[in-house]
């Protein structure tokens, strides 16, 4: 058993996420980095989708009381083993009786960890995706509160394993990320796409797992009002502000602004490692480059995975 | 008849059926929409269907671009009526205790309350597509005089079930959630229940809406 000390400042049980109600105004939830997310189950010896922790900013502090392997994967948040630190990206045996907390957070912004097993989650609509508005997932559909149990899985021994240094993203400010041309992006001003793809965004305070709002260039030239339409995870829109929003896995499924671009695909997980005041610039490709790039990737990513 | 398609990311494609609102787009939509799913085509992951525009997710490694176009383009519909329409009766307590901003709108409106609720009541609309939260429904048909601005300062937090006007739009909040719709009522109907195994949504793109009014009591006995 976990047994939830502190609860962290915003910690949910996530997977993939719910992707057969959009149509009735559900955002998909599940976890924003599916590359930390995949890794952590792997160092587990869990089947890809299973459920995990998905922690922001503020790590928790969970008491186990039995034996078990724990993967933790993302944002460096200074774990701990009873006051010792620990290492991330590999196998951790944590031993009946101990409590595993977080402290400063280093790099990154959100920690993934896995259990062997998973934390004994029920699917509720699909999947085990938190999504707190609807109450819906996880733990009653909530965050984590202190006294929370999970029931961990009977002990079994695991071996250990690392995660590949090429597969250890370092986050850093200024990487560039990469998009597609968005289905309004000939609404805006050459002007406005030259600022759009030169310029350096801060990302605002204003972060959660709806969206990412950006401070920089505006990109306020009047605009038509837009008659509603469907969103998808990594659109960025542009409201009458003129500050760019990158729309995450929460988002509303609809929406009425401009979406100058998409991040593609394989940059998507970085998003989920953006902390407020990180600086990002966009780089244009095609829509063959993107999806051949995400090929590649998968690829390396099946070979670990599956290998 | 027919649409346009634009690439939307690298793993959706936006069609857009018409640049503007109207009944036939919306039936072309439902039509499409109702098609596209019995093909049930592998590598499609969502369908978001709005006013004019059909948003079509897929899974790039299972399908490419090119093929999904394909499909879509052997898509049959048309811009017919659904022969059993199908009519939700949604029942509505317009007391004050609920209807929050009734006063604001009988006097921005010049109509008493009663005046009010008969109108507000004895509309059809239909459900010209569904978004913003779960279950919530974007509904054409609100009587003209019923028109007023939303409010200046939205509200943090409205409670689910709530009945509010806003510009030319009536509709009820499926979840709670942030709102700036003036409020004249409230239902005790659930839009979106996760416990209703056999269908979590009350209504679908191209149902109708009808709001009933009951009593406070009749509400408080719905309740139970």
């Amino acid at each position: 058993m976990i047994e939830v000390l502190k609860s962290g400042l915003f910690s949910v049980i996530q997977d993939v996420g719910r992707f057969e109600y959009q149509e009735f105004g559900m955002p998909t939830s599940g976890v924003l980095d599916l590359d930390s997310f995949r890794l952590a189950n792997w160092l587990v010896g869990n089947i890809t989708g299973q459920e995990v922790l998905e922690v922001v900013l503020i790590g928790p502090s969970l008491k186990f009381h039995g034996d078990a392997f724990v993967g933790i994967v993302g944002a460096d948040m200074s774990p701990m083993v009873d006051g010792v630190s620990v290492s991330m990206n590999s196998t951790l045996h944590v031993t009946k009786g101990a409590v595993l907390s977080f402290g400063k957070l280093v790099s990154g912004f959100r920690t993934y960890i896995s259990v062997f097993g998973g934390f004994g989650i029920f699917e509720e609509m699909g999947s085990k995706s938190t999504y707190v508005n609807a109450k819906v997932g996880g733990v009653d559909g909530r965050a984590l509160k202190k006294g929370d149990f999970f029931k961990l899985q009977k002990f079994k021994n695991l071996p250990v394993k690392s995660i590949p240094k090429r597969f250890q993203i370092q986050y850093f400010s200024t990487m560039p990320i990469r998009i597609t041309e968005g289905p309004e992006f000939n609404l805006f001003t050459s002007l406005e796409i030259s600022d759009f793809l030169s310029s350096e965004f801060t990302l605002s305070s204003d972060i959660n797992r709806m969206g990412i709002r950006l401070e920089g260039a505006l990109l306020s030239s009047e605009k038509e009002e837009m008659i509603s339409s469907g969103i998808v995870n990594g659109a960025i829109q542009v409201p009458s502000n003129g500050k760019p929003i990158i729309l995450l896995s929460e988002a509303q499924t609809t929406g009425g602004y401009p979406r100058i671009a998409n991040v593609i695909k394989s940059d998507l997980p970085f998003l989920g490692q953006l902390a407020p005041g990180s600086k990002i610039r966009f780089r244009k490709v095609s829509l063959s480059e993107a999806q051949l790039d995400y090929k590649n990737k998968e690829q390396q990513y099946a070979r670990l995975l599956n290998g | 008849m027919g649409f346009i398609s634009r690439e939307f990311g690298d793993s959706a494609v936006l069609l857009t059926f018409s640049e503007e609102i109207n009944k036939r787009t919306h039936l072309e939509i439902v039509s499409f929409v109702k098609a596209l799913k019995k093909k049930q085509i592998n590598g499609i992951k969502g369908i978001v269907a709005a006013y004019t525009t059909v948003t079509v997710q897929y899974d790039f490694l299972v399908l490419s671009y090119s093929d999904l176009l394909n499909h879509l383009g052997n898509i049959n519909f048309k811009a017919d009526e659904e022969p059993n329409k199908k009519v939700i009766e949604i029942p509505v307590c317009y007391d004050a205790m609920f209807a929050l901003d009734m006063e604001y709108l009988c006097s921005y409106s010049g109509l008493s309350k009663e005046e009010v609720i008969k109108r507000h009541t004895s509309q059809e609309y239909l459900v010209h597509m569904i978004g913003f939260t779960p279950g919530f429904f974007y509904l054409s048909g609100l009587d003209i005089k019923l028109f007023c601005p939303r409010k200046e300062t939205p509200r943090i937090k409205i409670e689910s079930g709530s009945i509010g006007v806003a510009g030319y739009q009536t509709g009820m909040y499926s979840i709670d959630s942030p709102g700036g719709w003036q409020l004249i009522g409230k239902s005790p109907m659930l839009l979106f229940d996760k416990k209703n195994k056999e269908s979590y949504f009350k209504l679908r793109q191209g149902d109708f809406v009808r709001f009933i009014a009951i009593s406070l009591d009749e509400f408080k006995a719905y309740e139970k």
